[in-house]
C-alpha cells in the first residue's frame, strides 16, 4: 500500500504513464516476450485499461488479506511483474527495485503454512544471494582495485545533479566526494563489506539482526553518497526480522 | 537427516524443491551468460570498472519558458524523465538505429520467417514515429503532473567537463527536440 502511494505520488502508476512512445525492452527475453505479445502497449495506450490495472493493484492485497485466497496473491504478483515490466520499458532502464514486492508476493502462493514458511526461507535466500552477488561482481571483476572507480561513478551519477543545482547542499557533498578519492572509494569498499556480509546468512540466521543493521545503513548511505532513493528495496527487510 | 534448508525441502516438500533447484540453474545460467531473463537478474550494479568520466552529457529541460530541474522530480519521475530523453538522444543520434536490433537479428535470424522478424522489430525497436513524437509525450507526462494548460517545450543538452581538481564547467546548450502545441 505504501509502495502504492509512493509510486502515485511519483506519477508511475500504469495510468500516469500518459501513453509513452519511446520504448526499450533492453535484451531480456521475458521483457521481449512481454512485447511481442502487445501487453505494455495495450496497457499503457488504454487510459481505461490502465487504471483498472491501477485499481487492481490497490484491490489485489486487500482481497487477500479479506479472505486468505491465495489466487489474489498469485494475481498480485503477476500484476506487479508486469508492473515492473511496463514501467522499465518506458523508463529505459532495468530496475530491479521491486524484486522484494515480487518475491515475497510469492510466498503467499499457497495455503499450506508449512509451505508458506518454505517459501518465506527461499525469499530470505533470495535476499541474501542479492546483497551478497552484488558485492562478488565487483570483487570478480576487479572494479574496487581501480583507485578511482567511484570517483569516476560519482563523475557519471552526479553530473545532471551538479549542472542543475550546483555545489550547494547535497552538491557540496558530492563535489567533496569527488575531490577526494580515497573517501570516496573508502564508501565503495563500505559497500562490499556490507554486502558480502549477507554470505553469512546462508549458513545461520543469529546475525540477521545486525544484518538488518548493515541493510539500512546500505541504504541511507547509497542515498546520500549515490542519490539513490531504495525504499521499495526495503521491503527485504522484513525477511529478515520474521 | 539432512539439516540443511535443501535437504528438508527434499525431504518434505519434493515440488517445491524442484521449483528451487530448476530457479537456481535458470539463475546460474544466466549469470554465467552475463544477460538478464527476468526473473534471473544480475545484481552487478556499479561492478564494471568506470573508465574516466571527465566529459558528461547533461540536459536541459524547459517548459513554457521555465526550466524544470530533471533532478528535483521525485525519484520514479526523475527515473522515466531523465532516462528518456537519453534514449531520445542516443536513438537521435544514431539515426534510429539501436544496438538490441543486433541482438534481435542474432537471436531470430533464420530461425522465423522474414515478415515474422519484421513484425517481431516493429514491437521491440522504435520507430521514426515514434522518436518523433517524444518530445510531444514528454511535455504531455510532465504537464499532467504540473496542470499546465498551453504548453512549449524545448529540450537540449550541453557538455559538463570536470576539470583535474573535479570542478565542473557547462558548455552552451544545443538543442535535441521541441514541442509547441498549435
Amino acid at each position: 500500500m505504501i509502495w502504492l502511494v509512493y509510486r502515485f505520488w511519483g506519477n508511475t502508476l500504469f495510468s500516469q504513464l500518459a501513453e509513452p512512445v519511446l520504448v526499450f525492452p533492453s535484451i531480456d527475453n521475458t521483457f521481449w516476450l512481454f512485447h511481442v505479445l502487445n501487453i505494455p502497449a495495450f496497457i499503457s495506450q488504454h487510459q481505461f485499461v490502465a487504471t483498472i490495472f491501477d485499481l487492481l493493484l490497490f484491490f489485489f492485497p486487500i482481497l487477500f488479506i479479506k479472505t486468505q485466497n491465495k489466487w489474489f496473491a498469485v494475481a498480485y504478483t503477476l500484476l506487479i511483474t508486469t508492473y515492473h515490466i511496463v514501467f522499465a520499458t518506458y523508463a529505459a532502464h532495468h530496475f530491479h527495485s521491486l524484486m522484494g514486492l515480487i518475491i515475497i508476493s510469492i510466498t503467499f502462493w499457497t495455503a499450506d503454512e508449512a509451505r508458506h514458511q518454505r517459501l518465506w526461507e527461499a525469499a530470505r535466500y533470495y535476499f541474501l544471494f542479492v546483497m551478497a552477488s552484488a558485492a562478488l561482481w565487483k570483487l570478480f571483476r576487479g572494479a574496487p582495485f581501480q583507485p578511482d572507480q567511484m570517483v569516476n561513478i560519482l563523475k557519471a551519477q552526479h553530473a545532471q545533479y551538479l549542472a542543475e543545482h550546483g555545489t550547494i547542499g547535497l552538491g557540496a557533498f558530492y563535489h567533496y566526494l569527488i575531490q577526494n578519492t580515497a573517501i570516496a572509494q573508502g564508501f565503495y569498499w563500505l559497500a562490499i563489506v556490507l554486502e558480502l556480509a549477507f554470505l553469512v546468512g546462508f549458513f545461520t540466521k543469529k546475525w540477521d539482526k545486525l544484518l538488518l543493521l548493515f541493510f539500512f545503513t546500505f541504504i541511507i548511505t547509497n542515498y546520500f553518497v549515490m542519490g539513490i532513493f531504495s525504499f521499495e528495496l526495503s521491503i527485504f527487510g522484513i525477511l529478515l526480522w520474521l | 537427516m539432512n539439516k540443511t534448508y535443501l535437504g528438508k525441502l527434499l525431504e518434505y516438500d519434493k515440488p517445491l524443491f524442484v521449483v528451487i533447484i530448476l530457479f537456481m540453474l535458470g539463475q546460474l545460467f544466466f549469470t554465467i551468460k552475463g544477460v538478464e531473463t527476468f526473473p534471473f537478474l544480475n545484481y552487478g550494479m556499479y561492478s564494471k570498472k568506470m573508465p574516466a568520466c571527465d566529459s558528461q552529457t547533461v540536459y536541459q529541460l524547459t517548459i513554457c519558458g521555465q526550466r524544470v530541474n530533471i533532478t528535483s522530480l521525485t525519484d520514479c519521475e526523475k527515473d522515466i524523465t531523465l532516462n528518456s530523453i537519453q534514449q531520445y538522444d542516443q536513438v537521435k543520434q544514431s539515426n534510429g538505429k539501436e544496438k538490441e536490433e543486433e541482438v534481435i537479428d542474432h537471436r531470430f535470424k533464420g530461425k522465423v520467417s522474414e515478415s515474422a522478424l519484421v513484425g517481431i522489430k516493429a514491437k521491440l525497436l522504435n520507430s521514426p514515429s515514434a522518436i518523433e513524437r517524444y518530445p510531444k509525450w514528454l511535455m504531455k507526462y510532465l504537464a499532467d503532473m504540473r496542470m499546465v494548460n498551453s504548453s512549449t517545450l524545448n529540450l537540449s543538452k550541453s557538455t559538463l567537463l570536470y576539470d583535474s581538481k573535479g570542478n565542473a564547467t557547462i558548455s552552451s546548450p544545443v538543442t535535441i527536440g521541441e514541442y509547441a502545441e498549435q
